[in-house]
């Protein structure tokens, strides 16, 4: 039973963050635009929080597997990140920004939000 | 979109169940996998789309939803962070470094093969043979 409302629960919170990146993403322009890497650096980072947040609270097990794999695994997303930086490239932004801040400084601070809070817990 | 979210979703979260099996590198593991996989998954998809309309119409459902959910961002600053945490700091910038070049090789070379497979001429345009493939040619009378 409990198998089951795990799975419920991963699907509808896969679903919902699905629909908010997508949202977000589809407000801001193309890939390679300062926005549209904005757009996709909030998506992630927020997923870093939440994954954060479950960290320090520590729910129940079920909820907790519902925030972190199904809603944050879902908001956040490494195939859109990833394919924007190449289309980006393409489109002309700099390849440091692209390298040091998209990229690196992306992920340097969504380890850095989750490693604050496990050191904390 | 919500469908192709909650597909992916599942999709991960039966990776990750099964390479968990496999102990805590197998966790690991399974989210870069999935991760690869993903990002060359969604460059084929969008390179193809460029040139190809009946791909193009399913990027909302599979781009977006199914291969957006399938991958992680959150995940994996979760195991980098918690690598770094536990004192193995060598496999964290490992993890890191290796994801994120290796995604983008793996985007690079599906937007690659997903432009070529849609335009085999590299000319910019649509090859038809993919929305109306062209009834094969009769046999010539008298042949066996």
């Amino acid at each position: 039973m409990s198998g089951l409302v795990t799975l419920l629960g991963l699907a509808v919170a896969g679903a919902v963050g699905s629909v908010v990146r997508h949202a977000t993403l589809a407000r801001v322009g193309q890939p390679g635009t300062a926005p549209r890497a904005w757009a996709v650096a909030a998506v992630n980072l927020v997923g870093a929080v939440i994954v954060a947040a479950v960290a320090l609270l520590q729910p129940p097990e079920t909820i907790a597997l519902v925030l972190t794999l199904g809603l944050a695994g879902s908001l956040t997303t490494f195939s859109t990140w990833v394919v924007d930086a190449v289309l980006a490239a393409d489109a002309g932004r700099s390849l440091v920004r692209i390298g040091l801040i998209d990229l690196a400084g992306q992920l340097v601070v969504g380890t850095a939000i989750v490693f604050t809070v496990v050191q904390l817990a | 979109m919500a469908f192709g979210g909650a597909a992916g979703a599942l999709l991960r979260g039966a990776v990750v169940s099964g390479a968990t099996l496999a102990g805590a590198a197998g966790a690991v593991l399974g989210v870069l996998a999935a991760n690869l996989i993903g990002a060359a998954a969604l460059g084929w998809l969008l390179g193809r789309s460029r040139t190809d309309a009946r791909v193009a119409r399913w990027t909302a459902f599979l781009g977006s939803g199914v291969l957006g959910a399938f991958t992680t961002f959150s995940t994996l600053a979760d195991q980098v962070a918690r690598a770094a945490a536990s004192g193995e700091v060598a496999v964290a910038v490992l993890l890191a470094v290796g994801s994120v070049s290796g995604g983008v090789v793996a985007a690079a070379a599906g937007l690659h093969l997903g432009s070529r497979d849609g335009d085999p001429a590299g000319d910019g345009r649509v090859d038809r043979t993919l929305q109306d493939p062209a009834p094969q040619d009769p046999a010539p009378e008298g042949s066996p």
